[in-house]
């Protein structure tokens, strides 16, 4: 085997260039794939955040009302968001309404952290507070 | 039993001054505070910034005490009022109006009376929309205790949110 002290200064000099460059490449994309991940994260929190506000918008009035089923009705629109595996509608601090309907109630947590979110593995949950037009909260969504 | 199908919970941990509705007066208090809330007035339906919303009862008074579940309870961010009419005369600076059903007799004559003002009249009377009331309470009905009449809102300047038009309207 060659030692390094054995290798002409050229060699030694492409060595040290080539291993610099290594070492800097995979810093980059370390880098890279740590930035991407954040980002993807804060967008994906931020898509999450902005569907819980337009379906707890149109869940104002059912929620309000006591609807369940219309109020399960509106949650059946989720079904065009593919990325979206449950969902649920918190009322007088339990599940009243959910998506997908035969889904068991157990499956949701018993009180949700509103206003947060949580990395569960590969998935995303995300609770948001139903509020009236007083801006009285009159529920919860959980996604 | 048909007043229990009327069922509308209380905005519980909401309007903290709003309890749980459990009488039928309660629950239709308690429903016309958050039907209220999701109609809007014009701004000339207020004397001002500061003017109360009025909940009007015109005629012999069938919620007794069961008003006050609402008494005190803020909406639209103004203090609501209750005040209680006999003559569609004095009806005035009112925002819903109860017509009582001890009314019916003179139905058209306090309608026509109210015609050009800005005032969600609610009955609880048969063919109440069809001679041209806002909303009549059916609490008979299952899903939608009530029906409305759109094109009366629509000439008093209501604008009432379309989930609750969604409903049998004329």
């Amino acid at each position: 085997m060659i030692s390094f002290r054995n290798l002409s200064i050229k060699k030694k000099i492409t060595s040290v260039v080539m291993l610099t460059s290594c070492i800097a490449l995979l810093l980059a994309c370390a880098a890279f794939v740590g930035y991407e991940l954040l980002t993807f994260r804060a967008t994906i929190i931020s898509e999450m955040s902005t569907l819980a506000k337009i379906t707890s918008k149109n869940c104002e009035v059912p929620v309000s009302f006591d609807r369940p089923e219309e109020t399960e009705n509106i949650l059946t629109n989720l079904s065009t968001e593919y990325q979206i595996l449950a969902a649920c509608i918190y009322r007088d601090g339990k599940v009243w309404a959910k998506y997908p309907k035969g889904l068991s109630d157990a499956a949701f947590p018993q009180k949700p952290d509103v206003g947060g979110h949580q990395f569960q593995k590969s998935t995303l949950a995300l609770s948001r507070q139903i509020l009236d037009p007083d801006k009285n909260p009159i529920g919860a969504i959980y996604i | 039993m048909a007043l229990a199908l009327l069922t509308v919970p209380g905005p519980c941990s909401a309007a903290q001054t709003i309890r749980k509705p459990e009488t039928p007066y309660e629950v239709r208090a308690v429903f016309l505070y958050k039907f209220a809330q999701f109609t809007e007035w014009p701004k000339e339906a207020f004397a001002d910034e500061n003017a109360p919303f009025v909940f009007g009862i015109l005629g012999k008074d069938p919620f007794g005490k069961d008003i006050d579940i609402i008494k005190g309870a803020t909406l639209k961010g103004r203090k609501l009022e209750v005040r209680y009419f006999l003559k569609v005369k004095e009806v005035k600076d009112c925002h819903i109006l109860f017509i009582s059903d001890s009314e019916e007799h003179w139905l058209p004559e306090i309608l026509k009376a109210l015609e050009n003002t800005s005032i969600l009249t609610v009955g609880e009377m048969d063919r109440f929309v069809e001679r041209n009331g806002v909303l009549n309470i059916l609490p008979g009905r299952d899903k939608r205790p009530y029906e409305i009449n759109q094109a009366a809102a629509e000439k008093a300047r209501l604008r009432i949110h379309l989930s609750l038009l969604a409903s049998k309207n004329r």
